[in-house]
């Protein structure tokens, strides 16, 4: 499987974000994880961790694929991400809103993509934000203009098919305004 | 060789006009461009519609008579022997202009083959493109120098059934008693005839009420904020929010899904006759601050092939649904639900009007995106109202 593969969606986001849920969301194949036991602060949130990526695809109709890549989460990783933009059609920046700073993750990963972003086009999905005393839809707003940008950020439940599927539509509107509604 | 970016001189414009003109120009221009003092600029740009700006003009072409200079007006065609480039400004004739100001610049433009700027109504001009004789081409200029409205013409025919006043809608209370809420962070209780409640509880951010969905949904169709309905606002508290909820069947909504799902009823397509308190003028441009949180809330046909124009600069709600070709209901739905949570207004700001809106460039994987889109539906998306309840 090569990483040029064209018709490639990017889904990143930090650890636990729901990245991997949300590939299989959608995927028409059993995802491919490339997953070990976490050895670092991560293992208190989660027993395995994506250390490689994550590969979910989607066949279409006309005889397409699209290819479906999950990054891993840990910043230590990061020499991953630029590999695997190459050709990507968007990116899906998956957010936690229950860790200890979700908003300075959202900053941190869109600086991160950035100027795959400013080529192509990013969405946000922010997961687990039914919690009381977290950060509202509104403090993401607030940052996306102290990033002088304006993209969709949706609250999603990576396990939700609706909502995994609404971030899709966003991500591809944003690329064609005249895309024509099915 | 490259030229470097171009050096933009801009005078009379608040600065979001300049920022956004800067923005425009630079992303199709192959070098960018900057913004510089107008004496090192290659190129000088005044807004003659801010005051004493044709002053400075004058001043400006007296000491450089050589510069290259566009004028800017909404107004006029002509101010005095100045020949004025019309705004909104139609990018593709400015990108003429400044290649015939600035030939030995050898500008290179990133301008797509279908970039189209949509008709205006405004008469288009030609403007002088000689660096020493602005007067150039006047033949070919219209003489009336007369405002020319700026605005479109109604495709429909206006009358009273079109519009609604949403004072006269019960969101529009609603709307007014949240803020209150919110502001003193404490709970409210709306009582329509005695009987039936909305319960605003800011802290955890959700609205309880003990009308059906049939109920509420008949009070949104209706203008009840008259002296026919008793409407009553109270203080109340969570413990007796929790009484209440005990009591009998209740359903709790998040306060920016109910108040989007009663605006979309209230208005059924119909143009709101005040934004704000403030009458609207639909062929006036309107604006959008942030795509909305659309998967907690009632789905609008066409939202995000709306919103994914319209995020990107103020347009009025017939240029939309014309550059996407949908219904203008679907625009007028969507502009009042948004304008109910606080995210869309009638743009007034000169910035806003400054360039011509462009219709949407088709992307080169526009085939590639349709086949998805149509996998997506069958993916499970549901049509049928998503349960905003959550």
């Amino acid at each position: 499987m090569s990483m040029m593969s064209a018709n490639k969606i990017l889904f990143t986001g930090p650890v636990g974000a729901g990245k991997t849920t949300a590939i299989s969301t959608i995927s028409d194949v059993e995802p491919f994880r490339t997953e070990q036991y976490a050895t670092d602060e991560t293992k208190e949130r989660k027993e395995l961790t994506t250390v490689a990526m994550d590969y979910g695809m989607m066949r279409l109709s006309c005889g397409e694929h699209i290819h479906l890549y999950g990054t891993p989460g840990q910043s230590r990783f990061d020499f991953m991400w630029e590999i695997l933009t190459e050709g990507g059609i968007g990116v899906v920046i998956l957010i936690d809103n229950c860790r200890p700073n979700p908003l300075e993750d959202y900053a941190f990963f869109v600086n991160a993509f950035r100027s795959f972003i400013q080529d192509t086009a990013a969405v946000v999905g922010v997961t687990r934000s039914e919690y009381p005393n977290r950060p509202g839809i509104e403090d993401y707003w607030r940052v996306t203009n102290e990033l002088d940008l304006n993209i969709p950020i949706f609250e999603v439940d990576a396990r939700d098919r609706r909502d995994v599927t609404c971030l899709i539509q966003a991500l591809l509107y944003s690329l064609d305004a005249g895309l024509v509604e099915q | 060789m490259s030229a470097g970016p171009l050096k933009i001189g801009l005078l009379g414009m608040d600065y979001r006009s300049m920022s956004l003109f800067h923005s425009t120009i630079s992303k199709h221009l192959q070098d960018g461009s900057e913004v510089v003092n107008v004496t090192n600029a290659d190129l000088a740009v005044f807004d003659m519609d801010t005051a004493y700006v044709k002053e400075q003009w004058s001043a400006f072409k007296t000491l450089y008579p050589d510069a290259a200079t566009i004028a800017l007006s909404s107004k006029h065609s002509v101010i005095d022997d100045i020949t004025c480039l019309r705004k909104p400004i139609d990018f593709t004739l400015l990108a003429k202009i400044i290649n015939e100001l600035l030939p030995e610049k050898n500008i290179v433009w990133k301008i797509p083959d279908d970039y189209h700027p949509e008709e205006s109504g405004s008469q288009s001009v030609k403007v002088a493109t000689s660096k020493k004789d602005l007067a150039e081409q006047m033949n070919d200029i219209d003489g009336n120098s007369s405002v020319v409205p700026l605005r479109y013409n109604y495709s429909n025919i206006e009358s009273e059934s079109n519009l609604f006043d949403p004072m006269k809608y019960l969101y529009s209370t609603l709307k007014e008693v949240v803020k209150e809420a919110q502001v003193l962070k404490k709970y409210r209780k709306i009582m329509l005839w005695n009987q039936k409640y909305l319960i605003i509880d800011p802290i955890n951010n959700r609205i309880i009420t003990d009308m059906s969905n049939g109920v509420l949904r008949s009070v949104c169709l209706t203008a009840v904020n008259n002296e026919n309905t008793p409407i009553d606002v109270t203080v109340t508290n969570q413990n007796k929010t929790e009484q209440d909820i005990a009591k009998g069947k209740t359903a709790t909504y998040s306060i920016n899904a109910l108040i989007w799902f009663m605006a979309i009823l209230s208005s059924r397509g119909r143009v709101p006759e005040t934004v704000n308190g403030q009458p609207f003028d639909r062929e006036l441009p309107i604006y959008l601050l942030h795509w909305p949180n659309f998967t907690r809330l009632e789905p609008v046909p066409h939202a995000q092939n709306i919103v994914s124009l319209w995020i990107k600069q103020p347009r009025s709600i017939s240029s939309l649904a014309n550059a996407l070709n949908i219904d203008e209901k679907h625009v007028i739905n969507l502009f009042v639900a948004t304008q109910a949570i606080g995210l869309s207004g009638q743009a007034k700001r000169p910035g806003d009007v400054l360039f011509t809106p462009v219709n949407p460039v088709q992307h080169k994987q526009r085939g590639l995106f349709s086949s998805i889109m149509q996998k997506l539906q069958t993916i499970g998306l549901e049509k049928s109202s998503v349960a905003y309840s959550r």
